[in-house]
């Protein structure tokens, strides 16, 4: 696949049951990734390539009638939401009709949201809240691909749990889960193997138990760096000058 | 010297309080961490401390004083949500001179790259966007700078290059600095000192 007019190969696979974190650089392309297998790239995009779904190729037709059916999508961006609309309803949008408010209410309780939250329009809710609302309106019956575009930022430990346990059970069901994200740790909690994507390339598909120690089970040095940056690890290694870069994975 | 919140207290919809009895302090040069539940009010303390809203109860002082309207607000506030702090219909270029004309070396220390100054906002992601958000904060008047969850968007490495600039910027001109996050291992990295808002 090749977003924009960078010619860069972009390529990642997910098997049924399973989960794929997708992590890389800001900018490398994570989300533009997401908007190509939807197909709501912005109208001025150019993309090329492939996409196969289940064993056939994913044309424009073929994801206006699977998303928000058995392609769901959780967004990065809370612009996604109707600013206009109580976040209750927006909930309720695609389930069915006679049970729709009695199930919203459950995933709110689920997401440890409050049921008179569902009265409140998104400007009225907070960052972690709003993750939450975003993430209720995924979960669907009959759902065989789930596009999580960094569902978990804002979150306290307890609700990031749930979305976690919510997206393993996904997997559990026979879906297919693409975990785009930052946060490396959570994402190494229920994923099976990681892409790391960096200006629009696969850099490495590794898998999750190669996240360990000081990264030594790594292939690239980008991914390397990447591990050894978080605060749980060397977070300091990449502060200190170009040249001793290389001594960062030493640790502290 | 310090910017002041005393007694803290805010609601949306009366007697629904967010919260209530706040009380911290952030001195020049000094960083606060602020954690807490999602939903116990963070943003919203945030929003009162930089002057977006007024507290129900208790008051905000900056320098033993207050600010006079009109004037540049010294306290500047990062947004958790860059899409949504920026002007969708302004060129990025012009989103980051609105208030000042940055230093290419603040540019650098950053990483916003030149040809992104002509670019509108969609066409950016959301840690780009946040990068210039960071740059616009660092006016030179500014004396406090509150960034609410400021690196959720950005990979680890780009995270830490990021946090090191902004640290050494506030280091170097004594800047007072409040970060809001959910990462306690970031927070624990970054911080000087902790305020756990609500205990929930």
């Amino acid at each position: 696949m090749r977003a924009g007019q960078k010619k860069p190969l972009l390529q990642v696979d997910i098997h049924e049951g399973e989960i794929v974190a997708v992590v890389g650089a800001s900018g490398s392309g994570k989300s533009l990734l997401a908007h190509a297998v939807l197909g709501i790239l912005p109208g001025n995009a150019i993309c090329e390539g492939r996409i196969i779904y289940r064993g056939e190729e994913l044309t424009e037709e073929r994801k206006l009638r699977l998303r928000g059916r058995e392609i769901s999508f959780i967004p990065q961006s809370v612009n996604y939401l109707d600013p206009l609309l109580r976040v209750g309803k927006q909930v309720q949008i695609g389930l069915e009709k006679s049970t729709a408010q009695l199930k919203q209410r459950e995933l709110f309780r689920q997401y440890d949201l409050q049921e008179r939250d569902g009265q409140l329009f998104p400007y009225e809710l907070s960052g972690g809240m709003l993750r939450r609302v975003l993430f209720a309106t995924s979960v669907r019956e009959g759902v065989r691909l789930v596009i999580a575009d960094e569902p978990t930022p804002g979150i306290h430990p307890q609700a990031l749990a749930e979305i976690l346990k919510q997206l393993k059970t996904f997997a559990e069901e026979g879906a297919r889960v693409m975990l785009i994200t930052h946060d490396i740790m959570s994402a190494l909690e229920i994923a099976h193997r990681v892409a790391v994507i960096k200006d629009g390339c696969t850099v490495e598909i590794a898998e999750a138990s190669a996240f360990e120690g000081r990264g030594e089970g790594l292939k690239t040095e980008y991914t390397q760096r990447l591990w050894s940056a978080l605060p749980q690890n060397d977070f300091d290694g990449e502060f200190i000058e170009k040249g001793a870069v290389g001594h960062g994975f030493s640790g502290k | 010297m310090a910017l002041v919140g005393n007694n803290l207290g805010f609601y949306y919809q009366k007697d629904r309080w967010i919260f209530k009895n706040i009380s911290l302090a952030v001195a020049p040069g000094e960083v606060l961490g602020l954690s807490g539940y999602s939903g116990c009010g963070k943003t919203t303390l945030a929003r009162v401390l930089a002057g977006y809203v007024s507290s129900r109860e208790g008051r905000v002082s900056l320098d033993g004083g207050t600010w006079g309207k009109g004037k540049f607000r010294p306290v500047q506030l990062i947004y958790q949500h860059p899409e949504k702090a920026i002007d969708p219909k302004w060129r990025m270029g012009e989103v980051l001179t609105e208030a000042y004309k940055p230093e290419p070396d603040i540019l650098e220390a950053f990483e916003i790259r030149e040809e992104w100054l002509k670019r509108w906002p969609i066409e950016l992601s959301g840690g780009e966007l946040q990068r210039f958000c960071i740059v616009r904060a660092l006016h030179p008047q500014t004396k406090y700078i509150i960034a609410d969850e400021m690196t959720t968007m950005l990979d680890a490495i780009t995270q830490a290059k990021i946090w090191h600039s902004l640290l050494n910027i506030c280091q170097s001109r004594k800047l007072g600095l409040i970060v809001v996050s959910h990462e306690k291992s970031l927070l624990g990295r970054v911080c000087d000192r902790m305020y756990e808002v609500g205990h929930g």
